[in-house]
């Protein structure tokens, strides 16, 4: 189950920076324990221990059955220096984060602009703005895969009434991939859409009067007043959608019906680690995969972080 | 020598032998008949258009009719689900009890010592009779084999055959559909570019083409069909290297790369092919006798559909066998096993398969079968006809390399067929290219 | 309304409805394709009236188990929402509200475990539920995933704004911090745990990955496994498709609409506390 790209990354990591006793605790003893003994129990059994026992089944190989045969590093310079479909999986990734990241969020943050006025029935427009997100994934791309279809789909019907000749979508090695990202910006633009317009409820409206009333137009306003003020929450829907983005599975999986799609166009490495563990049930080059994903979330989340620190305002 | 040792001796010479009538089956060593109960559980992806309310009839048939053994199905709904679920079932000890698998499926389980060895209850009282052994087909049985020993049973055999629209090759001036591809090249562009009038034959929207070419492993069989029609083969003797890589593999999938250059065929994916069929955006395609309650159902009764046999290639005229056979696991107790050989002797019962074979388009496993449904079948009812052209097709076929690897380098040549036929790689690069990863896999597993 | 407010909006209104008509379109022909005549739906330009063939659903019901996918999916769905409530609530309360040795440490590790995307953890799950012999079961759908450090957090966040004096006043009575928790914590803590009840509900009803994974039989199986195999093995028959689609869609999207203020609530509220 995805564990809801969790809302609240960036008060998550704030406060775990912080962490301390909590305002109101009260002496507990050997209570605490025991109320944290179920969460912990779970967390620990599978999460914690499967993410330390995943990298020693990366020196192996094995089939899940035989006897575990060890490689030492064999898998990973296998991995790091001879599969070329990995790089592509690698690239590909990046490909649909770069696709859906700036794009979402730029668009999220217009209809969050656009959303935040007075206006009649804006209660309405946010929820149905919010809609695809809540829908689940393998029925909408069922949806999608008939809009992209070459022949008869909407998609090329709408190009075409605006002169652009239409291209081959998902049975095409080049635009499979444009397909994805644009079924994923509709899937998930609503959300990042609420979760900006809360950031912007947050900015009191007598600092973007002031501007106004020192002569301000409205994008210099927005620039100047209302775009520093809404940093914290602009990083926070980087982190989460980076993350989201980089563990791209279901709607590949979909669109190109569990192959990955003409000349594996849109493999990635969330679909590429699945095919390798329980296609081919090569577990031990799965963990390794596993592992270096791993590392590559690490990393992007710790430069995020280091980054974040210069240019993220702070009240 | 234990007498399960004995027995299988026994079993590997009459099967050895083509059956012969000179090997002692009932010696005192065999296996008695199954006396305890047992339930079993088959898993098997018969799950699209009349398959599963007929693989359903039969086990409710089986079912009633004895009371030793009860058998649940599970439907796993595709090949390819069907094939990383038992796996993963293996992985996990946990397998059923049998199951449908191609050849090579077999020998991946095989090599996991997960089968069970059935010859024991081919020989035993209520195991198979000479007769049995001799009514199924050979080629089919032989599938069933892996190093000369029968680890399965054949239950649902297919050839590819063509299909066509008869109305749309009539009005076109076709009177008759292709008997090798360099006719049907020149009788797919006819079709592509006449201007069909009648009812039968024009489509909704108008637009047309003479036939299909899908990502779809159908479509990666039917060349490997194709390279053995142009005089190649795909390993080599001793199955440790491809052998694809050569004129042959490269004229069979230019043939199709021309044919959607040239808009000729139309380029789609999945079962687009059987839906085009039906709504006359093709005249024409080659697929396997399986599909046939699928293509029947998108057809309608929009016009009269028809089968003839595969072109034939510049050296022959045949086609790679498809569909599964049944297998044991050894997990399960002897009891078990026992009670699975006898579902599976159920199942590929004359009255059993000639059932199946109509409902489905799928070829009876029996000769006498077939010969049964000369006269109360193939020339009696409407589908007859279409369907017996696979049983025509049969003693051509023959069976793809069973090798553990094969399936997954199925999926990997199919790639590459598709770049080529996109135009993203020459024939001989993507040939290459498939080449390199299927000798890598043959080697290294 | 006055002109020059109408003037103000009216672009924004004009922009918001385009949005509106491209986010629902979608939406919209998937009920429209389910409730096609069978041979006809595609063509150009695209049908966007119904022929109101109900029967599709009729179809679609009989071709794969959905009565069973359906029972399958709302009870692993409560089983693991109740679980996720019940560890996120027990573990927010204890991070928030007591004081013990290590506390602190242990919050870090936990929060630090949010980093570990789930696929990385597939292959040693997927032995460890072999080993246990739970592969192909209601409890593989559960139990694992049963902890949510999001939740934990969220009720951390909300028991921290709980004024120290109602303990105080508790205690005075007696109370001890179960009780506490189950007659004064939780009736205040309604909105927060609503917002965690209801993500979990929808990621529940929308999980496909670990399903995928983990179930072999249609007994166990949940509806978006069920639909995506109707979708690889009909897919001959996109009306079916569709109908399939739109009933998949049709309980989550109602528990939505009728929910919506304290699920988009929440997500405002949550997203933007820190």
């Amino acid at each position: 189950m995805e564990p809801l790209s969790s809302v609240s990354d960036r008060s998550l990591l704030r406060t775990a920076a912080r962490s301390g006793p909590g305002r109101s605790a009260v002496a507990a003893g050997w209570q605490g324990y025991a109320f944290l003994t179920p969460a912990l129990f779970i967390l620990v059994a599978f999460l914690l221990i499967p993410t330390i026992w995943v990298f020693g089944i990366s020196l192996f190989k094995w089939d899940f059955i035989g006897d575990p045969e060890f490689l030492g590093l064999r898998n990973f310079v296998r991995l790091l220096t001879e599969d070329e479909l990995f790089r592509k999986a690698v690239f590909q990734t990046l490909y649909f984060v770069v696709g859906t990241v700036p794009t979402g969020m730029a668009l999220s943050l217009l209809l969050a602009v656009l959303l935040n006025a007075r206006l009649p029935g804006r209660g309405l427009f946010r929820a149905l703005l919010f809609s695809p997100y809540v829908m689940p994934v393998i029925a909408t791309t069922v949806i999608w895969q008939w809009i992209f279809n070459p022949d008869y789909g909407v998609m090329n019907a709408l190009l075409n009434a605006f002169q652009i000749p239409g291209v081959g979508w998902v049975r095409s090695a080049d635009w499979i991939m444009p397909a994805i990202i644009i079924y994923s910006l509709w899937h998930f633009t609503g959300y990042n859409t609420v979760i900006f317009l809360a950031g912007l409820a947050n900015i009191p409206p007598e600092l973007e009067e002031a501007a106004h009333v020192d002569g301000a137009g409205a994008w210099s306003t927005f620039w100047k007043v209302t775009w520093p003020l809404l940093s914290p929450t602009t990083y926070f829907v980087l982190f989460i959608s980076m993350i989201g983005s980089f563990k791209v599975f279901v709607q590949v999986y979909q669109f190109t019906l569990g192959t990955g799609g003409p000349d594996r166009a849109a493999e990635t490495i969330g679909f590429y680690l699945y095919q390798e563990a329980f296609q081919h049930f090569r577990a031990g080059y799965a963990s390794a995969i596993s592992v270096i994903f791993f590392l590559i979330i690490v990393v992007v989340t710790g430069a995020q972080m280091r980054f974040a620190s210069r240019w993220v305002f702070y009240r | 020598m234990r007498w399960q040792e004995i027995a299988a001796l026994a079993a590997l010479l009459v099967i050895a032998c083509g059956g012969g009538s000179s090997t002692t089956t009932s010696s005192a060593e065999q296996l008695p008949a199954l006396k305890n109960p047992v339930t079993i559980t088959f898993w098997h992806a018969m799950h699209g258009g009349s398959q599963k309310p007929t693989i359903t009839q039969l086990a409710d048939q089986f079912n009633s009719s004895q009371s030793l053994v009860k058998v649940n199905l599970v439907d796993q709904v595709d090949y390819p689900t069907l094939l990383s679920k038992t796996v993963a079932s293996i992985a996990a000890g946990q397998p059923p009890t049998a199951a449908q698998c191609y050849t090579g499926w077999a020998d991946q389980y095989n090599k996991k010592k997960a089968l069970a060895d059935i010859t024991q209850f081919i020989n035993a009282k209520d195991g198979f009779s000479q007769g049995d052994l001799k009514d199924f087909f050979a080629p089919m049985l032989n599938d069933g084999k892996l190093n000369g020993k029968q680890y399965t049973i054949p239950f649902n055999k297919s050839v590819y055959v063509l299909y066509y629209n008869e109305e749309m090759f009539k009005e076109a001036g076709l009177p008759a559909p292709p008997k090798n591809w360099d006719e049907f090249v020149t009788d797919a562009k006819k079709l592509a570019t006449y201007n069909f009038t009648s009812p039968q034959t024009r489509s909704q929207d108008g637009k047309h083409w003479g036939t299909d070419f899908s990502q779809n492993q159908s479509y990666e069989n039917l060349w490997e069909s194709q390279v053995v029609e142009n005089g190649g083969t795909l390993v080599n003797g001793d199955k440790t290297k491809t052998a694809f890589n050569s004129s042959a593999g490269r004229q069979s999938i230019q043939m199709w790369a021309d044919l959607v250059k040239s808009g000729v065929a139309h380029r789609v994916s999945g079962f687009d092919d059987e839906a085009d069929l039906g709504s006359k955006h093709i005249g024409m395609m080659v697929n396997t006798i399986a599909g046939y309650s699928f293509v029947k159902k998108s057809v309608g009764d929009g016009f009269m559909l028809k089968t003839a046999l595969v072109p034939a290639g510049t050296k022959s005229q045949g086609v790679e066998m498809a569909g599964t056979n049944v297998c044991t696991f050894s997990k399960a107790t002897p009891d078990e096993q026992h009670g699975a050989f006898l579902w599976t002797k159920f199942l590929t019962s004359k009255q059993s398969t000639e059932l199946w074979s109509e409902k489905t388009g799928y070829m009876p496993v029996r000769q006498s079968a077939a010969q049964d449904m000369k006269t109360t079948f193939y020339n009696s009812n409407p589908d007859g006809p279409n369907i017996q052209t696979a049983v025509t097709q049969l003693p051509r076929a023959f069976s793809g390399p069973p090798l553990a690897v094969w399936d997954e380098s199925m999926s990997d040549i199919l790639i590459e067929l598709v770049n080529i036929v996109d135009g993203k790689k020459s024939d001989s690069q993507g040939l290459s290219d498939a080449a390199k990863k299927a000798d890598d896999l043959l080697a290294n597993g | 309304m006055t002109a020059r407010r109408a003037l103000e909006l009216g672009p924004r209104y004009l922009l918001l409805a385009l949005a509106l008509v491209l986010f629902l379109f979608p939406i919209y022909w998937m009920a429209v394709l389910s409730l096609d005549a069978p041979q006809t739906p595609f063509g150009l330009p695209p049908k966007l009236w119904p022929d109101w063939e109900f029967n599709n659903f009729a179809s679609a019901w009989k071709a794969v188990p959905w009565g069973r996918y359906f029972l399958n999916t709302v009870f692993i769905a409560a089983m693991y929402t109740l679980l996720v409530c019940a560890t996120s609530v027990l573990a927010g309360y204890a991070f928030a509200s007591m004081s013990f040795p290590g506390k602190a440490l242990i919050f870090a590790c936990v929060l630090g475990m949010y980093m570990v995307p789930q696929e990385v953890t597939l292959v040693p799950n997927y032995v460890i539920l072999a080993k246990l012999t739970w592969l192909n079961s209601f409890q593989a759908q559960i139990v694992p995933l049963g902890a949510s450090i999001f939740g934990i957090f969220l009720m951390r966040q909300f028991f921290l704004t709980l004024p120290k004096d109602l303990w105080e006043a508790a205690q005075l009575d007696g109370v001890g911090h179960l009780r506490f928790l189950l007659l004064i914590g939780l009736p205040l803590a309604r909105p927060a745990l609503v917002t965690v009840a209801l993500f979990h509900l929808v990621a529940a009803w929308n999980s496909f990955l670990w399903p995928l994974i983990v179930t072999s039989d249609d007994s166990v199986r949940p509806i978006q496994v069920g639909l995506s195999s109707f979708a690889a093995a009909d897919s001959t028959q996109p009306v079916l498709l569709a109908a399939g689609a739109v009933m998949t869609t049709l309980p989550i999207l109602v528990l939505f609409l009728v929910a919506q203020k304290q699920l988009v609530g929440g997500i405002a509220a949550t997203g933007i506390r820190g």
